[in-house]
């Protein structure tokens, strides 16, 4: 161990916060190093003056001018800030309860509900299509569906003509 | 919480006045700082109790004005009182308390610095302090045991109000008040290295000046 390496843990040799090795190293290197061993020395006896400094008492009027300002600051005092949360909290728990009771009170009991029968969603029926009958669907495969398409064709127009004359009436 | 418990149970059972504050007075900070926000407002005064005379000693060290410490002490007690409600429980309310005296003195050092008028005020009320009696002397000393106890004093004093204002303040938490490293880190707001150095360097410091008058 050198001098400065000596300086930098000085601290807490005296504190006895340093490891055991450490702590050795240092006792090692003040047995050589008289700055060193000196230093130690007056560092431990200024501690020790520092800390026998007496010890500074409040005046007697201390406690009665902090009394007077705590009075003025009443109002705003942590405990009382604290307990009004609490009383918020409170205040505010009572009138959730009271929201839901008076809800429940005023809300129609079930016996008072008409009930519906349900309904069943159904598709609409669809108009028959005038061509995709099921006679001609059953004629297609024998061939014999070319005729009544002949004949369904020739009466297109005439058809036409009624549904006009149907929408005008 | 038992103590704490027993605070409200004596309450409870309508026990005399002393009862309280001397459960009050056994029970640990968390504890005394728990009845008080519970509405327990004699809580309060035992924390005044035991803190007003530390408190005016490390703030005293830091800034050397008495009177202007009492006021930056009676400052700390009105901020706990008025903030008490926003302090994590989890933590220690000493370094708490301590954190706010240290903000507290810094700011007030600071704005000493700036203001001339204070800084002539300051140099004022030293010479008041020195027409107090000492309270550390012993009436049976010889009278040239005393000259000298009362120069070491004096020296030692000025020694410490010599130190730089980051070094006086850790130098004075760890001799004087006592503070471990992590507390005092957590009080500077430093890194736990920068207390050790800081520290390191304040002893150094001191002992420099210091080392002339001890032998």
């Amino acid at each position: 161990m050198n001098c400065r390496k000596f300086r930098d843990k000085h601290a807490l040799f005296v504190d006895e916060m340093c490891s055991e090795l450490d702590a050795f190293e240092m006792r090692s290197h003040m047995r050589f190093c008289p700055d060193c061993d000196r230093h130690d020395t007056v560092v431990r006896r200024g501690i020790m003056l520092v800390r026998s400094l007496p010890s500074i008492r409040p005046s007697p009027e201390f406690n009665v001018r902090l009394s007077a300002r705590l009075r003025a600051e009443l109002p705003g005092t942590a405990a009382s800030r604290w307990v009004r949360t609490s009383q918020y909290a409170s205040l505010a728990a009572a009138a959730a309860v009271l929201t839901f009771g008076v809800a429940k009170v005023l809300a129609p009991r079930r016996d008072d509900i008409y009930r519906m029968a349900p309904v069943v969603a159904s598709r609409p029926l669809r108009a028959p299509s005038p061509f995709g009958t099921p006679a001609l669907v059953a004629t297609v495969p024998t061939g014999m569906s070319i005729w009544p398409a002949i004949m369904m064709a020739s009466q297109t127009p005439a058809r036409l003509v009624t549904t006009e004359l149907a929408s005008e009436r | 919480m038992p103590k704490l418990a027993k605070v409200f149970a004596v309450q409870v059972a309508g026990h005399t006045e002393p009862t309280v504050r001397e459960t009050l007075r056994s029970a640990e900070d968390a504890e005394v700082v728990t009845a008080f926000l519970a509405g327990e407002t004699r809580a309060f005064d035992e924390l005044v109790e035991r803190y007003q005379t530390r408190l005016l000693n490390f703030v005293y060290r830091t800034m050397g004005d008495r009177d202007r410490a009492e006021d930056l002490v009676q400052e700390v007690f009105i901020r706990v009182h008025r903030h008490l409600h926003r302090f994590d429980r989890s933590k220690k309310f000493s370094t708490w308390i301590y954190t706010i005296a240290s903000n507290l003195a810094k700011n007030e050092l600071r704005n000493r610095s700036r203001s001339p008028l204070v800084f002539f005020q300051a140099m004022q009320g030293g010479e008041d302090e020195e027409e107090r009696p000492l309270q550390f002397e012993d009436a049976t000393s010889r009278p040239d045991d005393l000259y000298r106890k009362r120069h070491l004093r004096e020296l030692v004093e000025q020694t410490v109000a010599a130190l730089p204002e980051h070094h006086r303040q850790v130098f004075v938490l760890r001799e004087l008040e006592g503070k471990s490293y992590e507390e005092i880190a957590d009080i500077t707001a430093c890194n736990l290295g920068t207390v050790k150095s800081r520290l390191n360097r304040a002893r150094s410091a001191f002992a420099e000046i210091i080392e002339p008058h001890i032998g």
